[in-house]
């Protein structure tokens, strides 16, 4: 019995030291849980594009005693339909009642248009905006007009223009703002410091940044990049001329307007006071741009647009360029199916400003289930519908054969999308029967690529943060299975794959 | 609560602190994240987090659908565990353990055991996302905790290993302690029962060399000797009792003749009270040698030691057994030199040297030779008595010292032996310190050798 005894014990320890005895808490399958579930919705059949007015809080930028500094005025701006937020911010700044709040009187200064593509916001004030009192003055206004521009979700860059011209602060460009200035005081110290510099000795350069338009590959765009630019002296056509050469770095649906090898033939080029009071720059280029033009695809329009417009929107009080090829003047060129003359060679940066177009990045699927970003130049009307963007989408060939696709089932097309709501910074998107129905087919990782095409690529605009879907305006439980539809889905950052160097 | 589950417990709970630290942060910096929709900034966050400590996050809204995913694998799908509901249902963080199937299904662990391995033991830490008090997320912090687990099964493993390995330690030390201690102790005790019950026999198996061993030998030869001298005293007893019937016996035959002799004979009656009175005479002998041996065997015999010429004595005896030699037609010699001084109780070795003298000659035939002689060898006195009698049977001759032992049973008795002289004659020689040897051929005769050792110098000079 004794025996027996210290035998169990025995075994007893050897359980409990080696830890073979059952914890408390039993196993559990996952599965058992009830899901929590969304409270009932009334039907919502969205139809066409409905962008209600939308309040926007945004800080306006008043200069403050002798423009030392800038007071910070928060206000709720409603961006109507039709109109972009920075469009509608520089309004409520340049508003006569709110405009008192500035140390200097900016008068009947209005804006005439507000250009916004690629978080590049260029304002053309009216001329009134040169009635300021001094230098200074005037580079606190633009100084207001682009802290306050840049305060908004998007803008990257603020390019203030007078009268259709670029303005100078003591004799140099004033170029793009792409950083809150605390200081007006501060600032135009230290361009008066740069000017000494660049002047008397050359010893320092000059750095700006400059709003350079390239032609796109697809479409008939001109798409501005934001590009700083170094003088060493105060041939600052040269040097624009040089960054357009370039190409452009940050878009790669677009492409270079001038080829490296082309070369201005006066290395000085004149600037000519005509007899209408308007300043001309004459560029006049090597035969290398005519070769370049003839076996490049590239249209004289688009050298025409890149070089008016880059130009006239930095170089200082520039209203027209000349271009001519080995002496040569461009004095018409075909757009589409229309003809565009110019008059004695003068291209206006206005001829061109209906043909500055925006980038819009669209997410398409790789055969690995990933997403990559495919930038395509669009409309800057366009740049700011979803519905087109969505349409952008169903429309995407794949010109370049990358592989990427919008994996929608056959028989699904943009009409499918019946319609897009923006509420708040939630994108609703309502989907026809015909949509869902042949969606039910798609696998786990084609339903994913699907709606995560989409998703990323509503997202990708400035005003919307998730995409909610709905089909004939009634919330589905899932799209084919696995992605669950009753909550607004944020994009998926993870899933994307950035595209390897020379790659579209 | 075993011990690998103590261990187990707080290497989990340090985990489990640490994974709490890490959501709880992460949950905060993601309130407003949540309220915005800023799936950038929220996954950004999450993933330098996530790749900093080898970890995955979920981000969750309030139905559970995932939004932000740091392997972008189950974004936009609905995820639930117990922890998950948790939060939802009653605000409470909550942390578990799951296995991770090859489907990337989540199996909340019963036990840990080494007896069902694990895959992918992974810890579930879910915390609530709040924002202004409410809430708008519940963050998912899963972090692989195999290695833990590995740890603590090897830990498990090895203290099995050695669990078996001191438990079969202890075995065979306990079959050790059972073989060497416990078992011969209980032989011993079960052979003293015995042997307390009168069995004699009992014995113990001696095993080894060691203590035990030598207390069973001891025991044994105890039990052995004691057998010994229980058969010697029923021996004794029997003996004794044989050699005094016998007598009796004789004198009842001679008594009840005379008794019933009708008319008396004068001269059988003569006769025959001859007779009994002989018998007396023997009987008296007998108990009169018993008493002695008794005597000596209590201890309560004292020797009167003296300085005494035992050649003298010899010679002495020698003369005073000759007339008796002369009757049975035997010649004694002696050869006894110069004096030779033993310490002795005159009496007692005057009776040794007579007893063996007289044996000889009673078993010597007619015309045979009975040489005495003294002489000394060393430090000790030798005296031979040698004869030329018929001589002692090998096989007999260790027994001619024990007490009624007799080689010619009926011959014994005829010459008026009790059966007792060289028993007498051996134990008074021992107590002087000497010894007794024979020496016989069959068919030549017997030579007694009686060693005594020689007095001291003084006593010699």
């Amino acid at each position: 019995m004794n025996k027996h005894l210290r035998l169990m014990a025995l075994l007893l320890l050897l359980a409990m030291l080696s830890g073979c005895v059952p914890q408390q808490r039993d196993g559990e399958a996952v599965g058992g849980i009830a899901m929590p579930e969304p409270s009932d919705e009334p039907e919502n059949m969205i139809l066409g594009e409905q962008q209600p007015s939308r309040l926007s809080n945004v800080s306006l930028y008043y200069a403050m005693s002798d423009g030392a500094v800038f007071s910070r005025v928060p206000v709720s701006i409603q961006a109507d339909a039709g109109k972009s937020l920075p469009e509608a911010a520089v309004e409520a700044l340049l508003n006569p009642s709110g405009s008192e709040e500035m140390y200097f009187s900016t008068g009947d200064t209005h804006m005439l248009s507000c250009e916004y593509a690629c978080g590049i916001a260029t304002v053309n004030l009216s001329i009134d905006a040169l009635n300021v009192q001094s230098e200074q003055e005037e580079l606190a206004l633009l100084t207001a007009i682009g802290n306050t521009l840049l305060g908004i979700d998007g803008v990257r860059g603020v390019n203030v223009l007078i009268g259709g011209q670029s303005e100078s602060f003591a004799r140099l460009p004033h170029g793009v703002q792409t950083e809150v200035i605390p200081s007006v005081t501060a600032s135009y110290a230290q361009l008066l410091a740069e000017r000494d510099h660049l002047m008397t000795d050359h010893a320092m350069p000059v750095t700006r940044t400059a709003t350079l338009y390239f032609p796109t590959a697809v479409g008939s765009w001109l798409v501005p990049e934001l590009r700083e630019v170094v003088f060493n002296s105060d041939d600052f056509a040269g040097a624009l001329i040089e960054a357009l050469k370039a190409g452009p770095l940050e878009q790669t649906c677009s492409v270079a307007s001038i080829p490296a090898g082309a070369e201005l033939l006066d290395p000085a080029p004149r600037v000519e006071t005509l007899s209408s009071g308007e300043h001309a720059l004459t560029l006049n280029f090597s035969s290398t741009l005519a070769n370049y033009l003839a076996f490049s695809g590239l249209e004289i329009w688009e050298l025409a647009g890149s070089l008016a417009l880059t130009v006239c929107s930095f170089l200082p009080e520039i209203d027209a360029v000349r271009i001519q090829v080995a002496g040569d003047p461009i004095t018409v060129c075909q757009i589409g199916d229309g003809v565009m003359r110019f008059e004695d060679g003068l291209i206006h940066r206005s001829d061109f400003a209906s043909y500055i177009g925006s980038v819009a990045t669209l997410y398409l699927a790789d055969s690995f289930g990933t997403l990559q970003p495919v930038q395509r130049a669009v409309s800057t009307r366009s740049a700011l519908s979803p519905r087109n963007l969505l349409s952008e989408l169903f429309y995407y060939t794949d010109k370049d054969d990358s592989q990427l696709s919008f994996p929608v089932p056959e028989n699904v097309f943009a009409e499918d999308v019946l319609g897009i709501q923006i509420v708040g910074n939630i994108a609703r998107v309502n989907l026809s029967a015909n949509f869902y129905r042949c969606c039910q087919a798609l696998d786990a990782s084609a339903e994913r690529s699907l709606v995560y095409c989409m998703v990323n690529t509503l997202c990708a605009m400035d005003n919307i943060r998730a995409v909610r879907f709905y089909v004939e305006g009634v919330s589905a439980e899932t799209m084919a299975g696995s992605i669950y539809l009753r909550s607004p889905l944020m994009p998926n950052p993870g899933i994307v794959v950035e595209p390897v160097a020379g790659e579209p | 609560m075993s011990l690998i589950q103590l261990v187990g417990e707080y290497l989990f709970t340090q985990r489990t602190k640490d994974d709490q630290r890490i959501a709880e942060a992460l949950s905060e910096q993601f309130g407003d994240d949540m309220v915005y929709f800023d799936a950038p900034k929220i996954y950004a966050a999450a993933l330098e987090t996530a790749r900093a400590e080898q970890s995955r996050v979920l981000v969750l809204d309030p139905l559970c659908v995932v939004q932000v995913d740091t392997d972008s694998r189950m974004n936009g799908t609905r995820f639930i565990t117990a922890e998950v509901d948790r939060v939802i249902r009653e605000g409470r963080s909550d942390y578990g353990f799951y296995d991770v199937g090859d489907a990337g299904t989540y199996w909340l662990r019963a036990a840990l055991s080494a007896f069902s391995p694990v895959d992918a033991m992974t810890g579930v830490y879910a915390h609530g996302i709040y924002s202004g008090g409410q809430l708008t997320g519940v963050l998912v912090y899963i972090s692989r905790v195999q290695e833990i687990y590995e740890s603590l099964r090897d830990i498990q493993l090895r203290i099995l290993f050695w669990l078996v390995i001191v438990a079969a330690a202890v075995m065979v030390v306990n079959m050790f302690v059972l073989r060497t201690i416990t078992r011969p102790i209980s032989e011993l005790n079960e052979g003293i029962t015995r042997m307390s019950r009168g069995d004699l026999s009992a014995r113990v198996n001696v095993r080894g060399k060691n203590e035990f061993a030598g207390l069973a030998s001891a025991f044994n030869s105890m039990s052995e000797r004691l057998e010994q001298l229980d058969k010697s005293r029923n021996q004794f007893v029997s003996n004794a009792s044989h050699e005094l019937k016998t007598p009796l016996s004789t004198m009842k035959i001679l008594i009840e003749t005379l008794l019933y002799q009708d008319p008396i004979d004068p001269g059988m009656t003569k006769e025959f009270l001859t007779d009994v009175n002989k018998e007396i005479d023997r009987l008296n002998r007998i108990v009169s040698d018993l008493l002695t041996l008794v005597n000596i065997d209590s201890g309560a015999m004292k020797l009167n030691l003296t300085d005494l010429d035992i050649s003298g004595l010899l010679q002495e005896q020698v003369k005073r057994l000759s007339p008796l030699a002369r009757e049975n037609g035997i010649e004694l010699e002696c050869a006894a030199g110069g004096a030779i001084l033993v310490p002795g109780d005159a009496l007692k070795l005057q009776q040794v040297i007579y007893n063996v003298i007289d044996n000889a000659i009673k078993y010597t035939p007619r015309g045979g030779e009975v040489h005495c002689s003294a002489a000394r060898s060393g430090r000790m006195a030798v005296i031979r008595i040698a004869d030329t009698g018929e001589g002692i049977p090998e096989e007999d001759l260790p027994h001619i010292f024990d007490r009624f032992y007799r080689v010619d049973k009926a011959r014994s008795r005829e010459t008026g032996g009790t059966g007792l002289g060289l028993s007498i004659v051996k134990q008074i020689v021992m107590s002087h310190g000497g010894t007794i040897t024979p020496e016989s051929t069959l068919g030549k005769g017997t030579t007694f050798t009686i060693q005594l050792p020689l007095a001291g110098k003084k006593s010699e000079e």
